[in-house]
Formats: C-alpha cells, structure tokens, sequence
C-alpha cells in the first residue's frame, strides 16, 4: 500500500482525479484512499484546486486547416540520411582492378579525342596550306 | 492505415508516402495545438509552431527509427512517434516564449483582441479569467508541464520526455506550478482557502 507522503506528492502534482496519476501508482493509491481518512483530505483539498482549473477558458479554435497543412507540408523535400561510409568496405583487390579499369578507359578515350582532333586540325590545314608542329598539339 | 500505429506510419512516411503522413497530421493536429496554445498563450504563434512541427517530421522521416523493437505493439509505437512529436513542440514554444517582445506591442495586442492568446475568453466568466491570468504568469516550464499533464492529460513518462526532463523533475514542475496557481487564486475560494 502507499505511503501518505507518496500520496501526499501524487495531489500536490497531478491533482485529485485518478486519471492523471501514473498508472503504476493508481492501485495502491486507491488502496490508501479507502482505509486513510487523511489521504481522502488531501484528495479533497486537490480537488478544490482542480474545479478551478476546470473553468481554464476553452482554447479557442484552431484555424489551422489540417488538409492545407498536409499540402504544403508534403510538397518539401525530405532529409535524406547520408548513406554511412563508415564501415562499409570493399574488398581490396577488388577496389584496385575498378581503379585500373577506369584509368585506362580514361586514356584510351583521351586518345581517340586527341586522335579526331588530330586529323580534323590536319584536314583544315591541308586546306589552308599552313602547317602545324603536330608533336606540339599531341598533348595527351 | 487509419487503425495504424504512429511508428508504421511514421515509417510509411519516411519512404514518401503522403497518406500515411496525413493520417499522422489529423491524428495529432487537435492536441498539438491545444498544447502548443496553452504554453505560448497566442493563438497565431501556436499555428505557426505547430506548422513547423509537423513539417519537421516530414523532413525527419526518412531517419525515423523507432528506439524499441519494431514488432512492439501499437501502444509502444504510438508512444514514441507522440514523445518526439511532442518533445519538438515544446521545445519550439519554449524558444518562442524566450524571444524578446517589446512590451509595449504586447500590451497593446492583448488589448486589442484577448482572442488571439488563445483562450476564448469571451465565453470566460470572471473565475475563468483569472485562471488564464494565473497560468500565463506562471513560468513557461511550469506551464509547459501542466499544460501537458492536466489539460492535455499526457501520461508523465510521455510528458517528462516532452520536456526532456525526469519524471521527478516534471513532478517538481508540477507541484510549483499547482501551488502558484493555489496562491494566486486563493481569493476565489469561499473561505479565502483553496485546496
């Protein structure tokens, strides 16, 4: 059973209605009430203060829309969490022959580049009749 | 969806889904603001934190994860979407309140429309309006919590975890809260006394 001091405490904070009392303490606080006429006292002298707060004016109501809310609260965009780098690990090797490969598609590509440039720089100079120092404009 | 529990809609969201939020926004709108009115004691910056609030928790889904397990029944679920629903809240009507006003602007919008604080206190009786004037006086903590705990009737785990504080200090909360109010409207009680 509760102790009066206990009892004491749950008045003093939640009041005299049992539905605001923690639940895990409703029980034995209701056991109390019926043997202690001290604990049906306080109870009676927090209750007093809960008919006050009772007349509390009613909140006044809300203009807010909730199907307008909705609306614009869904057209933003979401956080998306950061995918964790931290702990996820590729194997080595693995990782190694990805580099070599994108490193040599890199060099092949730049060659053909440089290569198609090549030969339209040597078309228009053909046509104009200048000439180029083509090792200077191989610059891959 | 609508017998959903928060943390399946909460976790529905997190993936886009707009319905399942909404089913979360209309289940939560009326106590938000009546939560988010009773501590800043003005309606309109009540709608604009609530607004915030649940945008927050758009934003916030994809990272969603529910602390307990996620087979737990709907109660837990409903518990833990509500704290951190509740716990932003606060907190934002908390930051609020610690803006500077200038109280001369402040007077004068009180003045001009008892309305916009939040209580309908054209329907007030004299005793209701000293019970609003009691409960604005009061620190904002010590509001927070009994607007939480008595007028919200929040349990005082989901309450304390509002307020990011132990159940402990809410009840401390509570109870200087409660005397405050006691004094402050001992004059009302028939033999001068109030419980």
């Amino acid at each position: 059973m509760m102790l009066l001091e206990r009892f004491r405490e749950l008045m003093d904070a939640y009041g005299g209605d049992p539905r605001r009392w923690p639940p895990a303490e409703r029980a034995s606080a209701a056991e109390l009430l019926a043997q202690s006429p001290e604990a049906r006292a306080l109870l009676a002298e927090a209750a007093t203060l809960d008919r006050f707060l009772d007349r509390a004016p009613p909140m006044t109501p809300a203009t807010l829309d909730a199907e307008r809310l909705i609306t614009r609260t869904t057209a933003a965009a979401q956080e998306r969490p950061a995918v964790p780098l931290a702990g996820v690990m590729r194997p080595a090797g693995r990782g190694l022959w990805l580099r070599a490969a994108s490193l040599a598609a890199a060099t092949i590509i730049g060659f053909v580049v440089g290569w198609t440039q090549l030969a339209d720089t040597s078309e228009a100079t053909a046509a104009s009749g200048s000439s180029l120092d083509f090792a200077g404009d191989l610059s891959w | 969806m609508q017998d959903e529990s928060d943390d399946a809609l909460m976790r529905r969201a997190g993936s886009g889904d707009k319905a399942a939020f909404a089913v979360l926004v209309r289940r939560h709108l009326a106590r938000a603001t009546a939560v988010a009115q009773r501590i800043v004691a003005n309606r309109s910056d009540a709608e604009e934190i609530v607004q915030e609030t649940f945008l927050r928790c758009w934003q916030k889904a994809p990272e969603w994860l529910p602390a307990n397990d996620r087979d737990a029944g709907d109660a837990a679920g409903r518990a833990q979407i509500g704290t951190w629903l509740y716990r932003v809240l606060v907190n934002l009507c908390l930051d609020r309140r610690r803006r500077p006003r200038p109280v001369e602007i402040e007077a004068a919008a009180e003045v001009a429309d008892e309305r916009a604080n939040g209580f309908d206190v054209r329907a007030a009786s004299e005793t209701s309006r000293r019970v609003a004037a009691a409960m604005a006086a009061l620190p904002d903590r010590q509001r927070a919590a009994l607007a939480l705990c008595y007028f919200e009737e929040l349990g005082n785990i989901e309450a304390a975890a509002a307020l990011a504080i132990s159940v402990g200090a809410l009840e401390s909360l509570l109870v200087r809260g409660r005397r405050a109010l006691k004094e402050s409207l001992a004059d009302l009680a028939p033999a001068g006394h109030i419980g």
